[in-house]
């Protein structure tokens, strides 16, 4: 077996056409492994396999109408993403929990997701240092009474001229 | 004349694949082509014969993602 | 698993200003956070396993991040409806992609800063066209879309080349829509729409050309949206939409649940009416059908299309009565058509048709005005033995009298009603009691044997059958021997007898055919590719006084498991039905040729009966 170009040396090409994915335990919890492998079954064959160490296969033939690369890619961003949502579990059962504790200091039961609807996720803003984020009709009144940025074509019928960016 | 079967292996991990999910999947795919099923050291053994070569393998990855899809369905149900 | 989407607009605010802008009037208005988080609970709480946020402009809005890991949290993935430029900083794109960020449809009109900054009338080419860079290669589903105005339709072209480097983004060429911006601007923007089609397809054929060979292949990265499919020859199946990106449901600010995605926009005009293509196709936008017409579009008629489709299952409820688990679960989100709720037991299984064989309009008609959905109760790929195979569905008892009715989806219960036999007894009355010579036409399945044996035996009727396909000719042949069994085709028939050319067969040592007392079309009449050469030689065939026999299947829908609609749906059967008549279309077709055909017997399909139609006629020239 060969390696896959453009991917760790845990993938490898079969000498069937598929590619044999080693996914360490140590990385990828089975849930992940199982999540991961779920969402390629309708763009790909997949068998799971399991080492004497406990480590995941995943042997992957793309479909009819997929490619290997696509379709091994997408296994690779479905196994960070489920691991990633492991996580985030985690910490959510984390945030379940510190809530929960302090509705039962109020002698009320554990809180609902309409409780944690008005709990804080925000991240405090996008950072937008070029002003992307400002509305079209913001920007150009500004412009406009700043006479410093001219409105690139109001006119939708017109054509542009080389001066347009 | 008799032609030639061609016949493709499925080893399919005993702790992965529940032995439910591969008999339902052999249950279905048994209409397509011949399967058989065994066990072999800790894993369920699948066999796929069928006259023409790609139809054998194209049966034994279906069977293969649906019992796996079954597989996971019912651990995910268990929890 | 493949995703089921729900669209949510955030607001109608945005950082550019397109010209064809859909959202134009209401550009003042922005959605409260606490509503989209409101929105993304719901979707999670309909089964949607994405959600994904459109404007407007989306990523505008200073809640982004806090929406995203909303849906995280609650185990959805999230994607974006976007003009992209805040996708430019790679900070951004990463905090959501680690939030479950799966899907990206962004806009680009032009493959030049000239031609998309006049578009968008904003300088925003380098930072959509950097976010597209940022995207590429993360394994994202994203794909690209360019809207298709007079202003940028000569220059597609341009658009394929600035994405050649970027093997995995898809580009989708969408006609203008005639709203908001497009329909105030109509005479500046709207191009005809067969132009687009035609520009389009030369964009698709330059991309794939200049990716041809590509390693690994490209695949079919190139569709197109909102042009009529029969001015993409060729190209159908590149058809692309809300629905083909997995979107089932969606939700304007404001609106206080998510509804089904659909066409209402678009519209078949009668023209499409019989049009083999019409199953998926998009129509005309609306107000571009009231300034147009129809006279671009050429209607396709010789192309076989399906005559069943599937209802498969998606959940299953506990019925906790007395409330209607319908109503309980509100009934916003459900598609008039193409859900299906169905009552077994203290079960209600909750069915959808994702099929593109029919439009909406023949589903919803199959499901309520037709009454022809079965429940599958078969282990088999294709059902083969409907008395046996399949359980009528009704509406449930639970319906009647509820407000509701008209409007909602409905829940139907299976009965154990033999529909199939008790309108095949009719047939086989007819059958039984014909006298002389008989022409079958279409004869291949052999049905009604035992009957018309016994009448050939004693004399009472000559029978000729005709049939396209040979293998079934002489699989007949076996089963009957009696039988004269000719391999040819109603129209090849007609042609030869009409134009007074009648030739013996050439495999077939009979002399020529003649006249007949009877002519059947027994569940063939939507298999002839062209039914009215078969009528128009009528006179040549039957005798005065002789009759004309129609009976056929309208379409219908099974209702199954997940298994049964992936065996059928990937099994080897083709499509041999050309359109799918009813009694009253055959009847008004038989009317339009002003042939001296008296009706006799007529029965319709309805609720209650089964698929099956029946017409008769007699000829009676004056």
């Amino acid at each position: 077996m060969t390696a896959l170009r453009g991917f760790p040396n845990s993938y490898s090409l079969r000498d069937d056409g598929g590619v044999d994915v080693l996914c360490h335990a140590r990385i990828y919890p089975a849930e992940a492994v199982f999540s991961a492998t779920y969402a390629l079954l309708d763009r790909s064959y997949v068998r799971l396999d399991r080492d004497e160490d406990g480590n995941h296969i995943v042997e992957l033939h793309p479909r009819e109408g997929e490619t290997l690369r696509e379709v091994v890619g997408s296994l690779t961003n479905e196994l960070l993403s489920a691991v990633c949502r492991t996580h985030l579990h985690q910490r959510k059962e984390v945030l379940l929990e510190s809530v929960t504790l302090a509705a039962m200091s109020g002698a009320v039961g554990r809180p609902s997701l309409d409780d944690l609807e008005d709990f804080d996720f925000s991240d405090g803003g996008l950072d937008d240092p070029l002003l992307i984020a400002t509305s079209w009709e913001e920007k150009y009144e500004r412009s406009k009474a700043l006479a410093t940025e001219p409105e690139p074509e109001s006119d939708a019928g017109s054509e542009p001229d080389e001066e347009s960016p | 004349m008799s032609s030639s079967i061609s016949e493709t292996s499925l080893r399919l991990h005993g702790d992965i694949y529940s032995e439910a999910s591969v008999k339902a999947a052999v249950a279905v795919f048994t209409e397509h082509s011949t399967v058989r099923m065994s066990q072999d050291a800790g894993y369920w053994v699948v066999t796929v014969e069928d006259e023409d070569p790609e139809r054998a393998r194209l049966v034994a990855h279906e069977l293969g993602n649906m019992a796996l899809g079954l597989s996971i369905d019912a651990g995910v149900a268990a929890r | 698993m493949r995703p089921t989407k729900a669209l949510v607009k955030v607001g109608y605010g945005c950082n550019d200003h397109c010209s064809f802008c859909h959202t134009l009037d209401v550009r003042h208005i922005q959605g409260e956070a606490v509503e989209v988080h409101r929105k993304i609970r719901r979707a999670k709480a309909l089964g949607h396993s994405m959600v994904v946020l459109s404007g407007g402009e989306p990523t505008i809005r200073p809640e982004l991040l806090a929406w995203a890991k909303h849906a995280a949290a609650l185990g959805l993935d999230f994607g974006l409806v976007t003009n992209g430029r805040m996708l430019s900083y790679p900070k951004l794109v990463a905090a959501l992609v680690r939030y479950r960020l799966r899907y990206v449809y962004l806009s680009l009109h032009g493959g030049t800063a000239k031609i998309h900054n006049l578009m968008v009338r904003s300088h925003a080419f380098e930072q959509t066209f950097g976010a597209i860079a940022q995207l590429s290669g993360r394994g994202l589903d994203f794909s690209v879309n360019c809207v298709v105005t007079k202003h940028n339709v000569e220059h597609l072209e341009g658009v394929v080349d600035a994405l050649l480097p970027y093997p995995d983004v898809p580009l989708k060429f969408s006609m203008v829509e005639p709203k908001g911006g497009g329909k105030s601007l109509f005479d500046h923007l709207i191009p005809p729409v067969e132009h687009v089609a035609r520009r389009v397809a030369e964009a698709i054929e330059y991309g794939e050309s200049r990716t041809e060979g590509d390693a690994p292949p490209r695949g079919r990265w190139l569709s197109h949206g909102g042009i009529p499919l029969c001015l993409m020859p060729g190209l159908e199946d590149r058809f692309d939409d809300l629905r083909t990106h997995g979107f089932d449901t969606m939700t304007e600010i404001g609106e206080p649940d998510f509804f089904p995605v659909d066409d209402d926009n678009k519209i078949q005009p009668p023209k499409c009416a019989r049009c083999s293509l019409s199953g998926a196709c998009p129509g005309l936008y609306t107000a571009y059908y009231e300034r147009f017409g129809d006279q671009e579009l050429r209607p396709v008629m010789d192309r076989p299309r399906s005559n069943s489709f599937n209802y498969t299952l998606e959940a299953s409820l506990v019925d906790n009565g007395p409330r209607c688990a319908v109503l309980t679960a509100g009934l916003a989100p459900w598609e008039y058509g193409r859900h299906l709720f169905v009552k077994r037991g203290d079960v209600i299984e909750r069915y959808r048709s994702r099929t593109r064989d029919f439009s909406d309009r023949e589903i919803s008609s199959v499901k309520h005005e037709r009454g022809q959905i079965y429940l599958d109760v078969s282990s088999k790929a294709a059902p083969d033995d409907f008395a046996r195979d399949l359980l009528a569905l009704r509406r449930s008892s639970t319906c009647t009298g509820c407000p509701e009715f008209t409007g909602c989806t409905g829940l139907f219960e299976p009965v154990d009603a033999p529909v199939f036999e008790r309108d095949d007894v009719r047939v086989r009355e007819l059958v039984g009691s014909l006298r002389g010579r008989v022409l079958d036409v279409g004869c291949g399945e052999g049905p009604y044997s035992e009957v018309l044996a016994s009448l050939v035996a004693d004399g009472t009727v000559d029978y000729v059958g005709i049939d396209p396909h040979p293998e079934r000719i002489a699989a007949l042949r076996e089963r009957w021997p009696w039988a004269r069994l000719i391999t040819t085709t109603a129209e090849q028939l007609a042609a030869r007898t009409s134009t007074g050319h009648e030739r013996r067969d050439d495999d077939d040592a009979d002399p020529p055919i003649g006249r007949f007392d009877h002519v059947l079309v027994l569940r063939s009449w939507n298999h002839l590719r062209e039914p009215q050469t078969l009528l128009q030689a009528l006179d040549a065939l039957l005798v005065p006084g002789g009759t004309l026999t129609l009976v056929d299947n309208e379409a219908f829908g099974l209702a199954r498991s997940k298994e049964q609609s992936h065996r059928a749906e990937s099994g080897p059967a083709g499509f041999e039905h050309y359109r799918n008549d009813g009694a009253e279309q055959a009847e008004a077709l038989v009317g339009r040729l002003s042939l001296p055909l008296e009706l006799l017997e007529a029965e319709a399909v309805r609720p209650g009966r089964s698929n099956q139609w029946l017409l008769r006629y007699r000829w009676a020239p004056s």
